[in-house]
């Protein structure tokens, strides 16, 4: 009876076999019949997303030993979704002239970020002892959107004169209480400290350590929220005008403090039109490099507006290739999550912005409404939430340059080809080199600024199938050589299969 | 020659003056006025280019004579020589437009040219016989100097002295009294004689520029050169002001917004969310801080300001951080304010004027050292008083105070009145009053303030302004007051809608990349 029943399997997967073969050869050869068609550009279609351009059948890729590489864990979000942030919550306290708006803790507002495809904040305005935490937490929860919140009976790193860090023990006994909500992410450190705040955040850090792992498991996700200065002077970055210190010795510092993860804060959208600062690549594979060697991963702030009303006339306001490219270019080098600053307009920012300039800076400005970012935001997060399986277990590799782009590179890692990959060529392009659990993933981006719509060629050593994710759908696409056509600053992901 | 007609003048002079009011050279009721010269122009290394038009080169310097510092005019050029870059503005109603005094030595003066001082000169260079200018003149007579006194007009000059005499022996030590009226008469004195007094108006004009000057031809003479020594300028202006502004003004607050074509408002934090907001009708200073304020869109001169004040915060209070926030301690109107109000960054009570209730606090703990309500009152950078002392019922600033108190803040006439009264009463009462000097009224914005620290994180403690004020009336009290009308903007702005976004990136032209199934 086994034996039969075996015959009878065999048969069947023949007889499978066989009508696949027959299907495969009829949408090769007839098209346009059934589940095969053909499109104008005389591309056969297969089946629903599968194009195959050569007309050959694909080879599976080879695979090598899979690279290791840090992940970015915030408490809350799944590892295999990409952490997309804001930073400036909601919060209560806008003001117009000579009244208060409505508060922005608003169950209308939470969803508007969860739509635009952000999963957390970090909140220093709610802090746990005020008037809104519950709200804040509530909502944080309700849509699923981690929060670092301000914490300050326990941490309160924001003044060098007013240092508070609490003892593990009682860390954790703050701490517990929160723990119940899924999507309490941490503790709010510090933005942009100086090497004098060190010695602070390393205890902070070292201390909360303790109270997580007193915590358990529920706790073990969470983390002190810090960024970084970008390259400014070396007595801001030491907080001494007697003695400066270089961007490597501030790095250096901070990563004996065991921080969590590294994040900075370089807005790229600068100076004249369809321009990026120079600095721009060179900084990404610089602090792509530092968090590797540290065995850290790495995050940065994408630039939802400009000319920023506290720091006026440094950075355009970006529209949407730019803040494509802002994005992009920081997921081709490496990034394992993405903070848009401001999320919502500042509440520092109100005395100083002109109403005209109201949608000038945030993805949700002063009144709750969203702004042109919110909608280049929500694109760009899309496509990210598609891509992220891949790209958060992937190992960045290294990157491909072709052509003059918008911006240069001149650091480590710069490659010819990457495995199957052979060339580049077409439109200028940044091509950022993954290994994905032993395979290839490719991260094209278009490197042009000047709504230069472009045509990029990847060209392989073999006929591979390889996935294919732009504008947030995913197809699969059967080629030696293909053209992938992106816009300024956009791009697309391919896995070889 | 000179004591005869200095008698006669000095008689005439009477007869004049018997027709005019007793301070016949003081300024009328509301004026302003300002120092084209106080003679600080003798103070300092080197004479100031900022204020008084000159050329080095042509011989014009601070030189110190006899050990007191003079301006030397020693030049051979012709036309304006030393001139104030400060123009007059004459007002008709003032009898004492322009005042002037000047003390002056002549050693020298070019052969054939006259030298002298000249006002109502249409420009600060240009001509000294253009049109309108009157000329002070003197020049050599062979053994002394002779003087006169004429006015340039579009058909020619009219003499208003004739030549006269001088020996050299007064000439070195000359002092010159000019004061004429905004309708255009003069009064001359020369060391301390009346020389001239005009019968009617319009024989000269005050409006323009002023200053010493030469006329003739730049000499080519390498040796000789007028030589004149100016020991003593004392220049004063004084005229009628009338700002432009809308008669009265009155923010009543209905509808919780109020108009931003009057009022000006600029909200500071003293607290975390702290500020001053219009809420239940009223203007509520609420946690608000240093250099905030609600002022008049338009200038004053004359002016009876009134509101009501009331709702102060007179307990310490413990806020949910921790920190501790003190009792409300102070509020004051400033005015006289120049400058765009709408750029003012903060008070100055150094140059301008400030009318202000306090009681005293204790910094460190936000606790009052007192419960009396006192009045002060700061002119440009001088105590004038601290410490006026309110009648009880209107110390609004005492512990338990539950009154409505109406104020009142008159500028009028060069002089100012604050009053006081609960809003039930029927009149009020007078607590100060000031004079300014020669009648002189302040002329500029009208703010009212509060007071408080900065905001700053991790502060533990905020001494902030927490009151209310409303029904807040300014009435303009000048003569023939220069009114506008203006409309209505509310302060209440329309929010934004959400941005109508329109995907400009289409699908169609990528070449790999179908949505969905097939190729749309």
């Amino acid at each position: 009876m086994k034996v039969f029943n075996k015959a009878v399997l065999i048969f069947k997967k023949a007889v499978l076999s066989a009508v696949a073969m027959i299907i495969g050869l009829c949408a090769v050869a007839c098209g346009g019949k059934n589940d095969v068609s053909v499109d104008q550009s005389g591309n056969v279609v297969l089946s629903g997303n599968t194009i195959n351009v050569s007309g050959k059948s694909p080879v599976a890729s080879k695979k090598v030993e899979a690279a290791e590489f840090a992940r970015l864990t915030v408490r809350g979000i799944a590892a295999d979704e990409m952490p997309i942030g804001g930073f400036f919550p909601p919060s209560d306290g806008y003001k117009g002239n000579g009244y208060r708006l409505p508060s922005l803790i608003t169950d209308e507002i939470y969803k508007k970020i969860s739509d635009c495809g952000l999963n957390y904040l970090v909140d220093f305005q709610n802090e746990v002892s005020g008037n809104h935490f519950e709200e804040a937490l509530g909502l944080g929860e309700k849509y699923g959107i981690s929060t670092y919140f301000s914490y300050k009976e326990i941490l309160n790193l924001q003044n060098i004169n007013t240092i508070k860090i609490a003892s593990p023990e009682e860390m954790a006994s703050g701490l517990e209480p929160l723990l119940r909500y899924e999507h309490f992410a941490g503790l709010y450190g510090k933005d942009e400290p100086s090497a004098n705040y060190y010695p602070h955040i390393k205890k902070a850090i070292s201390d909360f350590k303790i109270a997580k792992d007193a915590l358990g498991e529920s706790a073990k996700d969470l983390c002190i929220y810090i960024n970084l200065f970008p390259q400014v002077s070396g007595a801001m970055l030491s907080s001494d005008e007697a003695h400066p210190i270089s961007y490597d010795e501030y790095l250096s510092g901070f990563f004996d403090c065991d921080p969590f993860f590294v994040m900075f804060d370089m807005y790229p959208i600068a100076g004249l039109e369809n321009t990026v600062a120079g600095s721009w690549l060179n900084y990404l594979g610089k602090m792509n490099e530092e968090a590797k060697s540290h065995g850290l991963a790495w995050q940065g702030f994408a630039q939802a507006g400009g000319n920023f009303f506290d720091v006026p006339d440094q950075h355009r306001v970006a529209n949407k290739n730019e803040m494509f490219y802002d994005v992009n270019t920081m997921l081709a080098f490496g990034a394992k999550g993405i903070n848009y600053f401001p999320c919502c307009f500042p509440t520092s920012y109100v005395q100083l912005a002109p109403e005209e300039r109201i949608n000038d800076n945030s993805l949700i400005n002063k009144y709750g409404s969203t702004t042109p970012q919110y909608y280049y935001a929500q694109e760009i997060n899309a496509n990210i939430k598609a891509m992220s399986p891949y790209l958060m277990n992937s190992a960045h590799m290294g990157v491909i340059l072709n052509g003059n782009g918008v911006c240069a590179y001149m650091g480590k890692n710069k490659m010819d080809g990457f495995r199957q990959l052979k060339s580049v060529s077409g439109d200028p392009s940044l091509v950022g080199c993954f290994d994905y659990f032993g395979g290839t993933a490719l991260l094209v981006v278009n490197n042009t600024l000047d709504e230069h719509r472009g045509e990029i060629t990847l060209s392989f050593d073999d006929n591979y199938e390889y996935t294919v994710i732009q504008r947030a759908t995913t197809n699969n696409v059967i080629a030696e050589t293909f053209t992938l056509t992106l816009e300024a600053g956009e791009c697309a992901l391919v896995v070889i299969k | 020659m000179i004591k005869t007609k200095n008698i006669f003048a000095l008689l005439f002079s009477i007869a004049i003056l018997a027709c005019f009011n007793v301070k016949a050279f003081w300024a009328e009721a509301g004026t302003s006025g300002v120092y084209v010269e106080d003679g600080s122009v003798f103070q300092g290394q080197e004479l100031s280019i900022s204020e008084w038009y000159f050329d080095k080169s042509a011989g014009v310097a601070l030189e110190e004579v006899g050990g007191a510092s003079t301006v030397a005019l020693k030049t051979k050029d012709a036309g304006k020589i030393f001139t104030s870059r400060t123009a007059v503005t004459a007002s008709e109603e003032i009898e004492e437009c322009l005042y002037v005094t000047i003390g002056m030595s002549i050693k020298s003066l070019l052969e054939g040219r006259k030298f002298g001082f000249v006002f109502g000169s249409p420009a600060l260079l240009g001509n000294i016989d253009a049109a309108g200018t009157t000329f002070l003149w003197f020049e050599n007579s062979g053994n002394g100097f002779n003087y006169g006194l004429k006015r340039f007009g579009t058909g020619g000059e009219s003499v208003l002295v004739s030549e006269s005499y001088i020996s050299s022996d007064t000439a070195s030590e000359l002092a010159i009294e000019i004061a004429v009226s905004g309708g255009g008469r003069i009064n001359f004195n020369l060391n301390g004689e009346p020389v001239y007094s005009s019968s009617k108006d319009g024989e000269v004009s005050a409006e323009g520029y002023l200053g010493f000057a030469q006329d003739g031809k730049k000499s080519l003479s390498s040796n000789e050169k007028t030589e004149i020594y100016i020991t003593d300028l004392n220049i004063v202006n004084r005229f009628y002001n009338r700002p432009e502004n809308p008669l009265v003004v009155r923010a009543d607050f209905s509808g919780n917004m109020f108009n931003t074509e009057e009022w000006h408002l600029q909200s500071k934090a003293s607290v975390p969310n702290g500020g001053i907001f219009v809420d239940d009708g009223a203007l509520r200073f609420d946690g608000s801080g240093q250099n905030g304020f609600f002022g008049t869109n338009y200038q004053y001169s004359n002016f009876v300001l009134e509101y009501d004040l009331f709702d102060v915060k007179t307990t310490v209070t413990t806020e949910n951080d921790g920190w501790v926030n003190g009792v409300s301690y102070w509020q004051g109107v400033e005015f006289g304010i120049d400058g765009d109000i709408s750029a003012t960054s903060s008070r100055n009570e150094g140059i301008h004027y400030l009318v202000y209730f306090s009681t005293g606090i204790d910094n460190a703990t936000g606790e009052r050292t007192s419960d009396d309500t006192k009045m002060g009152f700061i002119a440009k950078g001088k105590y004038i008083t601290t410490s006026v002392a309110l009648p009880d019922k209107y110390s609004m600033f005492k512990e338990g105070f539950e009154g409505k108190v109406r104020v009142r803040l008159s500028v009028i006439d060069g002089k100012m009145k604050v009053s006081l009264k609960l809003v039930e009463e029927y009149g009020y009462t007078d607590i100060f009053s000031y004079e300014f000097a020669n009648g002189y009224t302040p002329f500029g914005y009208v703010s009212l303030h509060g007071e408080g620290n900065q905001f700053t994180p991790g502060r533990q403690y905020y001494g902030a302004s927490y009151f209310t004020l409303d029904n807040i009336q300014i009435v303009n009290y000048d003569k023939k007051p220069n009114t506008v009308k203006i409309g209505f903007e509310s302060n209440i702005v329309e929010p934004t809608k959400d941005y109508p976004y329109i995907n400009t990136w289409t699908d169609d032209y990528l070449v790999i990349f179908t949505k969905g199934k097939g190729r749309k």
